[in-house]
């Protein structure tokens, strides 16, 4: 099912992932044997109905979970063997994220919450880059705000420019425009395809909107704890087919 | 709305322990202090009931204690044995006079040297149990108190020395060892038990200070009094004094307390202070379980409970914790006086006593913990109520930094207290004379201030966090910075907590400062008025001596002894004399007032003293040198006039030629030599002086020493270094009771950084987890943690050391009228002090920071 195509570069392998949680009678199959890959500069949805371990999926490819077994590979490197302290230490350049609740911290500025993955790596931003980054966001003026003085729809901005300006190999986004109105919502998204299109940055994101999912270059189908399906070149209308035939 | 209140608490144990941990410990040493209390006071009258076993009736003087007193014509007994309704009735003698251990050193202490006693030959009037041996039947023959035995290590057969009050030796032999109890005027004192023939021989006694009698069957005690005192004789000169059997062991306990209650009343006010920061710490708790369950409550009120309904479940969880807390307290209690009543029993300081349980400790700790409990929830309360039902339908993405709310009202307000304290503080140093009020004054100006800064807290806790955690932010990077942050986003939680290790820590400042404010001052007057190396003095208190009619000045040949000896280049006699002085300049500070001279010859030797001014020199027939840092001396200037009066009514009139730097030579004065000779004629001399010679090595010099005054039992020798070395080690036990004490306080303080922690780490559950997504590592979030419990430790440590500083200076100025302090700030004791705090701190936030570190990533973004 994975692509593979002359020059075409995997960002992240998911190999034979199964995740269990609980034990014994208990036990929740949340990820049966999954493998996908995340191809480099794409822009990839992940789609399920609830349940269907969708944010499972991201959590063990992004090395915030542990699996049961199964390998994750980011950029060619296992991480499922790695300790928690390597794996921290490879989330602060290698891995972006965007949460549905922006996930800043409300004591430090805009420009401190952008700064942060930067700062915990103890390296200094390229101030090109940076400005790039502020400017394609529109985040100028608001560097020196706190979140709470921030509209939704900025909080997402900032959070965005956190996820891209360590140049990860991976942007992870769990449902990102879920906390916001349509307009805001579409910005978002917008900046996510240019920054794929433009800058080549390869993002992964957890969706249950298929206009948001219309936005990516394919959408991976999961039902179960299984891959059920993809959808190359997506609009809402495929997506939405591609859903209902999940249902039935 | 009970139910759920109670369900409430039910389902976080462990929100309830840790509010109730402040209470335990708040309460236990309320408890603990009472039931030692209870428990040290049936111990004293255990240990005085035997003076008064089987006594009816008893004629002393008002000044007598249960060992001594003003002696009475011994035709008394006759006349009491001759009431009518008088079963039995016995005389008792004493004597105070120095008595000998085995290596002919002094037994007692300065201020009790020994006593004599005889207790009369009625058996059951004896206040004393046979141990050991017999009691003493012929003249030569002496019974030990226990206590005195123990600490001589007498046995029956061994030879006791007294010494008279011209210090002859009478050497009598130990028949026996007798209980006396263990009330405290036989507990330190060297009591020996003799013939009443002894008593008139060796000390010339041979009148009662006391006639005890036991009353016939059907003569009640009262009755027997007021028949003892129609027929004794009227007593012209000191004032008999008949009371009934009851009254007499009520006076005496009450004379035992006296001194006891000092210390009891210390122990309370210190677990007064513990309660305070209790009350902090619950408060504080409190507020933020009520900021944790805003939609809890806001879901309560959305189904139906009004605003009085929320009111009173946390007031009922409040009530509900007290009472747990307070429980365990006294549980605690009754642990803390058993640890007291043991330690203090084994070092002799309280009489040992099975533990005594009243009903008093059992409310009082329940009362306290409860109502402290419930007060400190009253404010949380009513800010529960002002929760809105819409709450619980929001969802707080973002918890907002809280600010401070009403900034002006707040200065306003800290200004005004501030103004009120420093008022209070200046009127106190400007106080002049030796009374209470300057110091009460004082503390009262140091509690305003205190409270201030407490209402300012809010405002400034911010920067002070931000300045203190500048350079960590800088060292240790992101994990500190995000600290500070963290710290200073609930700029009245950080104050509340900060405040109650500030009140613990200051104190314990304001004691460092005040106790090395004291050695300074003293070690300088060491220095400038004792150019020698060793002082020798009588072992006896003057007033002890004078009392007792003893003479205990040193020889005149221990100072010629001395002088030939070569290892000593300078010897030089004092001779003092006590008189009174006239107040000067409308002060109270006249009374008794020591005068010393100085024998020229040895003074001329001597390294000159410095004055604060005038000169030595000027000293002769007719002049004075005042000791110008002493109460006496305050107001008092060269070319005054000093007025005195003799023992023996003679009027003297001298010159003041020089102000020295507080006492020298322990007296308030200086006079010349001769005007010694002329006020009295010395048979021995009261001090000496000594300088070894130079080339002669400490030891040496102390040796060549010792070998003279071994012949001089009642010599006392002082080594310049050694009232040093004591005066330090006398403060550095004061210190460490005061820490001791104020370490319940701060315990309490580090668990409410704990508690505030802890509830924080819930608060930021979310936080933490995206924090750790984006690469803080396990160690790094535990290390934030601990940067901010440090942050806050150290403001709190900080801020209270500074009051402590200030107020620890001005109140020692206050506590010792009239002299010139020599203010010393330990530097180091301080710092040490702020970096245990510190320390402490850290330790506070383990449980909290390994609650934080564990939280998987996944599940805390989940619940977040």
């Amino acid at each position: 099912m994975a692509i593979t195509a002359a020059g075409v570069r995997t960002a992240v392998a998911v190999t034979n992932v199964v995740k269990i949680y609980g034990s014994a009678d208990t036990a929740v199959h949340a990820l049966d044997g999954v493998n996908v890959t995340f191809t480099a500069g794409q822009f990839t949805a992940i789609m399920g109905p609830s349940g269907s371990g969708k944010s499972t999926l991201m959590h063990c490819a992004a090395g915030l979970d542990t699996v049961t077994s199964g390998s994750v590979a980011l950029g060619g490197q296992d991480i499922t063997t790695l300790s928690d302290r390597a794996l921290t230490r490879l989330r602060r350049t290698k891995i972006g994220f965007v949460f549905q609740a922006f996930n800043l911290l409300p004591t430090l500025t805009a420009r401190q919450n952008i700064l942060l993955p930067l700062d915990l790596a103890s390296t200094k931003p390229d101030q090109q880059w940076f400005a790039q980054v502020i400017d394609a966001l529109g985040l100028a003026d608001r560097l020196n705000h706190t979140p709470a003085q921030l509209s939704g729809g900025q909080q997402q901005r900032v959070a965005c420019a956190r996820a891209l300006l360590p140049r990860p190999e991976v942007i992870f986004a769990d449902e990102p425009t879920g906390n916001l109105d349509s307009r805001s919502g579409a910005e978002v998204l917008a900046f996510m395809r240019r920054s794929v299109d433009d800058l080549g940055q390869t993002i992964v994101m957890v969706t249950h909107d298929p206009v948001a999912a219309a936005h990516a270059d394919r959408v991976v189908l999961l039902a179960d704890g299984q891959i059920v399906g993809e959808i190359l070149d997506p609009t809402p209308a495929t997506v939405l087919d591609g859903l209902s035939r999940l249902g039935a | 709305m009970l139910r759920v209140a109670l369900a409430g608490l039910r389902a976080r144990k462990f929100r309830l322990i840790a509010t109730a941990m402040a209470i335990v410990l708040g309460v236990g040493f309320v408890a603990g202090t009472l039931i030692f209390s209870d428990t040290a006071k049936a111990g004293l009258y255990d240990s005085v009931a035997r003076f008064g076993r089987n006594v009816d009736v008893v004629a002393q003087s008002d000044e007598a204690s249960a060992l001594a007193g003003p002696a009475f014509d011994p035709t008394i007994l006759d006349a009491v044995r001759g009431v009518d309704g008088v079963a039995a009735a016995s005389g008792r003698m004493s004597h105070r006079l120095p008595v000998l251990d085995q290596r002919g050193k002094l037994l007692g202490n300065a201020a009790k040297p020994g006593t004599l006693v005889f207790f009369g030959d009625e058996p059951s009037l004896r206040p004393f149990d046979l141990t050991a041996g017999r009691l003493p039947a012929a003249r030569g023959e002496a019974a030990l108190e226990t206590k005195t035995a123990e600490r001589g290590d007498f046995a029956v057969g061994d030879t006791v020395t007294v010494l008279d009050a011209t210090q002859g030796r009478h050497p009598l032999t130990v028949v026996g060892i007798v209980g006396c109890g263990s009330a405290q005027a036989v507990a330190d004192d060297a009591v020996v038990l003799v013939t009443e023939a002894d008593l008139a021989a060796i000390a010339g006694e041979t009148g009662y200070y006391s006639v005890v009698a036991t009353a016939a069957d059907g003569v009640s005690q009262r009755e027997l009094a007021e028949r003892i005192r129609a027929a004794l004789p009227a007593t012209p000169e000191r004032d008999l004094r008949v009371s009934t059997g009851k009254d007499f062991r009520f006076d005496l306990v009450n004379t035992a307390l006296t001194q006891f209650e000092a210390f009891l009343y210390i122990l309370m006010i210190f677990a007064g202070i513990a309660c305070v920061v209790a009350v902090f710490v619950i408060y504080n708790t409190f507020t933020i379980l009520i900021a944790q369950r805003i939609r809890e409550t806001a879901l309560l009120r959305c189904v139906g409970a009004d605003r009085r309904q929320v009111f009173g479940a946390v007031l009922l969880e409040s009530v509900v914790v007290g009472l747990l807390g307070s429980a365990a307290g006294f549980a605690l209690g009754v642990g803390i006086a058993y640890g007291l009543s043991q330690g203090m029993g084994a070092l002799g300081l309280v009489a040992e006593h099975p533990l005594v349980l009243t009903a008093t400790p059992v409310g009082a700790s329940l009362l306290i913990g409860t109502l402290a409990t419930l007060v400190s929830a009253l404010v949380p309360a009513l800010r529960a109520t002002r929760i809105s039902p819409l709450a619980a339908l929001g969802t707080v993405a973002v918890g907002p930094v809280q600010g401070v709310r009403r900034r002006l009202p707040r200065i306003v307000l800290a200004s005004a207290i501030a103004l009120a304290g420093t008022g209070l503080t200046v009127l106190g140093t400007r106080q002049d004379g030796i009374s209470m009020t300057p110091a009460l004054l004082v503390i009262a100006g140091g509690v305003l201030n205190f409270l201030a800064v407490l209402v300012a807290f809010p405002l400034v806790v911010g920067p002070l966090i931000a300045a203190i955690g500048w350079l960590p932010g800088r060292l240790l990077g992101m994990p500190a910075r995000l600290a500070v942050a963290n710290a200073r986003r609930a700029p009245g939680r950080t104050a509340a907590t900060t405040a109650a290790l500030m009140i613990g820590i200051g104190l314990i400042a304001a004691a460092s400062v005040a106790t090395a404010t004291v050695k300074a001052t003293v070690d300088r007057q060491i220095t400038t008025n004792y150019p020698v190396d060793y002082m020798l003095r009588t072992g006896i208190q003057q007033r002890t001596a004078a009392s007792a009619g003893l003479s205990v000045g040193l020889p005149i040949q221990l100072a010629d002894r001395l002088g030939a000896d070569p290892a000593f280049s300078v010897v030089a006699r004092i001779r003092s004399e006590t008189t009174t002085i006239q107040p000067a300049g409308g002060l109270d500070n006249g009374g008794e007032f020591r005068l010393a001279s100085f024998e020229p010859e040895g003074l001329a030797k001597l390294p000159a003293i410095e004055l604060r001014s005038g000169s030595m020199a000027d000293l002769r027939d007719g002049t004075i040198i005042v000791s110008g840092d002493t109460p006496v001396g305050a107001g008092r200037t060269v070319g005054d006039t000093v007025r005195l009066t003799t023992a023996s009514g003679l009027a003297l009139e001298f010159t003041i030629v020089g102000l020295a730097n507080g006492y020298i030579a322990a007296a308030d004065a200086l006079i010349s030599w001769s005007d010694m000779a002329a006020l009295r004629q010395h048979q021995t001399d009261n001090m000496i002086f000594i300088r070894a010679a130079d080339g002669v090595s400490p030891v040496d010099s102390r040796t060549a020493l010792l070998a003279i005054t071994d012949d001089y039992p009642l010599a006392a020798v002082n080594s310049v270094a050694e009232v040093r070395a004591e005066i330090t080690s006398v403060i550095n036990a004061t210190i460490m009771i005061i820490t001791g004490l104020l370490g319940f306080a701060i315990i309490i303080a580090l668990i409410g950084i704990m508690n505030t922690l802890s509830l924080s780490v819930l608060e930021r559950t979310r936080e933490s987890a995206t924090v750790r997504a984006l690469g803080l590592t396990r160690g790094q979030l535990r290390a934030t943690l601990f940067a901010e419990a440090m942050l806050m430790a150290l403001v709190g440590a900080l801020v209270g050391s500074g009051l402590g500083l200030l107020y620890g200076q001005i109140a020692t100025g206050v506590l010792f009228p009239g002299i010139t302090m020599v203010t010393s700030v330990p530097v180091g004791q301080l710092l040490l002090q702020i970096g245990l705090a510190a320390t402490a701190g850290v330790i506070a936030a383990v449980l909290p920071a390994r609650k934080a570190a564990k939280a998987s990533v996944v599940t805390a973004m989940a619940d977040g």
